[in-house]
């Protein structure tokens, strides 16, 4: 099953099978990480038209949470995630209403750089209230010890295996698209919360309550983001005041890429910005690991520039 | 090295401090056993102040480390005597210069050379990122100020001066540390500066206290440059340098692993493990050895895409060059991935509570180069040092974890401070900023959490004060270190100094 | 008494007293940091002002043409690379340098302005948001598609302009000329040269911003497809304003290696375009003093929830001053949503409001026809261009 491939430029050992496969379960794995932050990203960007800054800071809030519930308080962890959840929920419509409501009408900059404000308030408070050293041990959603993996193929470095971890993960992807996708076509609340994101203004003539939409969409991408956080904690196996910094960032480049008013476009994009992320190193002998989040970028760029609006973002229709 | 040549070192250092003693009698009272009140208790090895101590001392130290080394690699070398007050008229021995440091003091402001007002503060700076991703530094500041609480507590300060602590925060960022360090030395005129973190920031500072004549001691990075008392008096290093540990895992892989063939390295990237790698590229091809993936990560990953691909070239030997938890992912994810020979693991992330356990079993078959006694490993539960230590942060830091690897760095930077400011005061002309240079840079001591060796510099022939270690294997069962099976490592005085 | 407000004409002689009173704070201020602060603070005030030109950059391209950047720590950056690399390697004089920087600035700018004519609002945001992360790692690499950046820019480890080593003490000097005042330190001299730097740019910039080219970036603005139909073509103006503004912004780069004498990649990411678009908003998007009280917030807020020793609790520890920085700017920005120059403007309306100056009325009977259609003399002249005071900085 070893293919060498003498090309400049190219890894010789790249269309060797076992790490052809290994490199894809990685990019698919990472990747439906980032797609649960893009998820985080679109439901707020979808109504409310901006981006939370603070996003992550609040997943990871949200983790030593039920990091306190289930170490030291001896919870079990499905049960603390799904509390957190809940308080996540109403913590963030808060924010939405009291906070950046206000604003909205009075500037556009103005929200973002709220949510950047309370991105060091949640940081300085979780490394004050917990410390800045990295916490173990992680609360574990799913099976996560050494052996909890499948073995597929063994007979050479690397071995393809699969974590229950990273099946976890993508099963909590599809559950929650699911879940959206069932709210937002099945239920009332999901058509007035379609219709805000569609046309704001005509939603308000009709008489849908716009501003709980808004809320709606905070409480949502709230409430992803804090099983998001403990399922990543677990995932990259880091629970510190900055894990989630960086995992925000490429939500942000899959909900770009693949348009920030699209669920679909969240989940394809981040699992094309995961496997962006492993391949290219992988693939390119000049393309070291340390450089792979400049090579997502240059992917954005180039999708950018044949679709605008992302693969699956929508076209605004500008009336002059 | 062999047991003759050793025999004969230990008779020459015996030869030596007998001579030295006599000649030193005359002048100074003090005897082997005194010690200031000031050092901390210490282990069998006693702290060095004046020259009359160092001889019997060193001889005895050096003694124990010949006998308990089963395979070192390197010479164990003479203490230099340090000698302030007078010189020393005993023959050269084959890598001791008889000469003592001494700083210039030319271009320097009048205040340098005169000694603390009585009862004034010392004030030591301790400038670190305490805000920004890597805060987790900054707790060094917190284990120094236990030590200085204790010594002021307990002895009322170094010589009558009470210790004060200054903290300044640069975010890891070298722009910010300019600034920092220049308040530092002009707003709260701090006495010295202890353990800067951060390579390039430690490289963008030096200049401002060499102008002002402050000492940046202990710095607490290993990048080599530090070593150059020459071009940089005035700035010393700290900890092990990270070139000397890189060749130390060469050299280790040579004798524990003979039959490997192919290596494959992980390295931070950024200034702390571009210096392994630079390090490594040489050295290991250098050695015969085939280097068959060079991966370097950044902060930002989790390091699945980079374990992958460390085992795609099949290597019979990883070495980590990273540190923090990405040592642990690096140790669980080899493992997962079906790689089962030996992992080499930095020292700056030995600490077996905050590191080592999380990886649990996977931890087995990992090497590191143990420098100090982890205070959370069984094996010292009885250590004196150690057991000092947990009792200082108990009662001078309530609130602290003292098994934080960060925090017991700090004491022990603040223990070698308490060291150095000793022998200054008792040097001619009191405790002046020239004379606690002078002091860094003569080390001849053990630490209390040091695993073994003499911390030891002179200034002129040797510039790097941490050159002991021991390669030992990880238990994870015990999860402890089996030191006493290790290779123990000592490169005393072979560091030299920095030549460019 | 006078009911207040007061009403005053533009360019009328209270106009311009009120006027000379701004050019004389503005000295009192350069006499502040050089007289009276302290030399170590100085220089924090000197970093303070090039942050406020990098941000006088960025305001060109947010917020008189529309387009959010978040990179533009990338051409800081460039700028501090290029003054650091000529003057540590080459020997140049600094002065010399900053045209150099600012030209690159200027090429990288156009550059990314490319994008800028397909990509849009948001979307145009994550791109120089990418620039921001992928600048770092382009320095620290020694591999980028062949070239070796890290050779050039000392990599991880940074650079620094030295005034030489102990033994030597050659190397690069900043030193009060002879002809400075006695007692005259490096710092304030430091803080002098690029405070006059400063003080050109600005006034630059607004210049810029009240010509045609000024006002046709706040039509594109306001209404793109408006303002192409009236003549400003968004391809030219859109790179002319990336280009300018990361020209400005590089200059700015420049005198912060002079400043702060050492630089690392990571002094130039994400962090830092945070810091300068956080600045924008909180000085004021779109004003000419928003930028300097953006640039002087930047560098002292931090500095002040770290150090300000309170009244029963002493300093702060290092991560609590995080939570005090980020409340300050929820505060600021919450009652000031406009930012701090609104605000202040707001304040100042109740009790002064300018007026244009009226045209003389003309006895029309004795002129043609023809002649009054061409009177644009007599038209009021133009102002600087004012956002109305909800600050919108359009994004579509």
């Amino acid at each position: 099953m070893t293919a060498v491939l003498a090309v400049p430029g190219i890894e010789d050992n790249f269309f060797t099978l076992t790490l052809l496969l290994q490199n894809l379960t990685n990019g698919l794995a990472n990747g439906a990480v980032y797609a649960l932050m893009a998820l985080t990203v679109v439901m707020i960007y979808k109504t409310t038209g901006h981006l939370n800054f603070a996003q992550g800071e609040m997943a990871m809030f949200g983790t030593f949470i039920v990091y306190v519930l289930t170490i030291e308080q001896g919870l079990n962890v499905w049960l603390a995630i799904l509390l957190v959840m809940v308080g996540s929920m109403v913590v963030g419509a808060a924010f939405e209403r009291v906070l950046i409501q206000p604003l909205e009408s009075r500037s556009v900059l103005a929200p973002v750089i709220l949510t950047l404000g309370l991105f060091f308030i949640l940081n300085g408070g979780a490394a004050t209230i917990w410390g800045t050293q990295p916490h173990t041990p992680i609360p574990a959603p799913f099976p996560g010890r050494l052996d909890d993996k499948v073995d597929i193929i063994t007979n050479r470095l690397p071995h393809f295996f699969i974590t229950y971890k990273a099946l976890g993960v993508w099963a909590t992807v599809a559950v929650l698209v699911i879940l959206l996708n069932v709210m937002l076509k099945r239920t009332k609340l999901g058509l007035a919360y379609r219709a805000v994101a569609a046309n704001a203004e005509s939603s308000l003539i009709v008489g849908i309550p716009v501003k709980r939409m808004l809320m709606l969409g905070w409480a949502l991408a709230a409430g992803i983001g804090s099983i998001a956080g403990a399922i990543i904690a677990q995932y990259r196996n880091v629970l510190d005041f900055n894990f989630m910094a960086a995992v925000l960032l490429f939500g942000f480049a899959a909900a770009c890429v693949g348009g920030f008013d699209s669920i679909k476009g969240a989940v394809v994009g981040g699992l094309l910005v995961g496997l962006v992320e492993t391949f290219t190193p992988a693939l390119f002998t000049f393309v070291g690991n340390e450089l792979s989040l400049v090579m997502v970028l240059l992917v954005i760029l180039i999708v950018l520039y044949f679709r605008p609006q992302g693969l699956f973002g929508s076209k605004r229709v500008e009336r002059v | 090295m062999n047991q003759h040549s050793a025999r004969i070192r230990r008779g020459l250092a015996a030869a030596l401090c007998l001579s030295l003693i006599a000649a030193a009698c005359g002048s100074d009272d003090d005897k082997a056993a005194d010690t200031t009140a000031a050092a901390a208790p210490t282990t069998a090895a006693a702290t060095a102040t004046t020259t009359a101590e160092t001889e019997a001392t060193t001889a005895e130290t050096t003694a124990e480390t010949t006998e308990a080394t089963e395979a070192t690699t390197a010479e164990t070398t003479e203490a230099t005597t340090e000698s302030t007050a007078e010189e020393t008229t005993a023959p050269e021995t084959t890598e001791a210069s008889g000469e003592t440091f001494q700083v210039p003091t030319d271009n320097c402001p009048a205040d340098t050379t005169q000694p603390l007002a009585d009862g004034a503060p010392i004030k030591i700076g301790f400038i670190g990122p305490q805000t920004g991703p890597l805060a987790a530094f900054g707790v060094i500041g917190q284990g120094m100020k236990v030590y200085f609480d204790k010594i002021n507590k307990e002895d009322g300060g170094v010589d009558g001066h009470p210790l004060e602590l200054v903290t300044k925060d640069d975010a890891y960022d070298p722009a910010k540390s300019a600034p920092a360090v220049q308040e530092a030395l002009e707003g709260d005129k701090i006495f010295a500066s202890v353990f800067q973190v951060g390579t390039p920031n430690v490289a963008g500072t030096r200049q401002l206290y060499a102008d002002a004549c402050v000492p940046q001691a202990l710095v607490g990075t290993g990048f080599p440059a530090w070593g150059d008392p020459a071009h940089f008096p005035w700035t010393s290093g700290g900890i092990p340098s990270y070139t000397v540990e890189a060749r130390v895992w060469v050299e280790f892989i040579k004798q524990k692993f003979p039959d490997a063939k192919k290596v494959a390295i992980l390295t931070f990237n950024n200034d702390f493990g571009k210096t392994y790698k630079t390090t490594l590229d040489k050295a290991l091809p250098d050695a015969g050895y085939e280097i068959v993936a060079d991966v370097a990560h950044e902060a930002t990953s989790d390091l699945s895409n980079e374990v992958t691909q460390l085992l795609a070239g099949g290597p019979d030997v990883i070495i980590g060059g990273t540190t923090s938890t990405f040592c642990t992912n690096l140790i669980t994810l080899a493992r997962q991935g079906g790689f089962t020979g030996p992992i080499i693991n930095s020292y700056t992330c030995q600490s077996i509570q905050q590191f080592m356990v999380p990886a649990g079993e996977a931890a087995a078959n990992v090497y590191t180069l143990v420098v100090a006694k982890d205070p959370s490993d069984p094996a010292y539960a009885d250590d004196e040092g150690v057991k000092q230590y947990l009792e200082d942060v108990a009662t001078y830091g309530p609130g602290i974890d003292s098994k934080v690897g960060n925090v017991f760095t700090g004491y022990n930077a603040a223990f070698m401070t308490v060291d150095a400011l000793t022998r200054a005061a008792k040097m001619e002309g009191g405790l002046t900023r020239a004379n606690l240079m002078n002091a860094f840079w003569s080390y001849n001591i053990v630490g209390p959490i040091a695993i073994g060796g003499i911390a030891h510099v002179d200034g002129i022939t040797d510039a790097y004060i941490s050159e002991f270690g021991v390669m030992s294997e990880y238990d994870p069962a015990g999860q402890t270190y089996k030191v006493k099976d290790g290779v123990e490592i000592d490169v005393e005085g072979q560091g030299g100094v920095y030549s460019g | 008494m006078r009911t207040l407000p007061l009403v005053i004409e533009r360019k009328s002689t209270v106009h311009r007293v009120l006027q000379l009173v701004g050019v004389l704070a503005a000295l009192g201020f350069y006499l502040y940091v050089v007289g009276i602060v302290e030399n170590f603070s100085a220089i924090r005030w000197a970093v303070a002002v090039t942050l406020a030109v990098a941000i006088l950059g960025l305001n060109i391209v947010t917020g008189y043409s529309g387009q959010i950047s978040i990179g533009h720590s990338a051409f800081f950056g460039i700028g501090a690379y290029t003054t650091m690399i000529l003057i540590a390697d080459h020997g140049w004089p600094f002065l010399l340098t900053l045209p150099v920087a600012g030209a690159l600035g200027f090429v990288v700018g156009a550059v990314i302005g490319v994008p800028a004519l397909r990509i849009r609002g948001l979307y145009l945001s994550l791109i120089t948001l990418g620039l921001a992360l992928a600048f770092p790692a382009i320095v620290k690499s020694d591999n980028f598609f062949g070239i070796n950046f890290a050779s050039l820019t000392g990599g991880s480890n940074g650079k620094v302009i030295s005034s030489g080593d102990v033994t030597t003490k050659r190397g690069f000097h900043w030193s009060p000329p002879t002809w400075a005042p006695d007692g005259w330190t490096t710092n304030d001299w430091v803080f002098t040269t690029i405070f006059v730097i400063a003080l050109v740019l600005f006034l630059l910039t607004s210049n810029l911003v009240r010509s045609r080219v000024g006002r046709g970036l706040v039509a594109m603005r306001d209404n793109e497809i408006g303002a192409a139909v009236s003549g400003v073509y968004p391809a030219q103006y859109k790179v002319l304003a990336f280009a300018t503004s990361a020209f400005v912004t590089a200059i700015g780069g420049g005198c912060f290696a002079l400043a702060s004498t050492t630089i690392g990649p990571d002094t130039f990411g994400l962090q830092r375009s945070i810091e300068f678009i956080a600045g924008l908003v909180i000085g004021g998007v779109a004003t000419i003093l928003g930028p300097a009280i953006g640039g002087g917030l930047g560098e002292w807020l931090p500095y002040w929830a770290y150090e300000v020793d309170w009244p029963l609790v002493g300093k702060l520890e290092g991560p609590q001053s995080g939570i005090l920085y980020g409340l300050i700017l929820v505060v600021i920005i919450f009652f000031m949503p406009g930012g701090i120059v609104y605000g202040l403007r707001q304040l100042r309306s109740k009790f002064i409001v300018f007026v244009p100056r009226l045209p003389v009325p003309q006895d029309i009977s004795a002129t043609p026809a023809v002649a009054r259609t061409t009177g644009a003399a007599d038209r009021p002249s133009s102002e600087s261009i004012s956002p109305p005071d909800d600050a919108t900085a359009g994004v579509q």
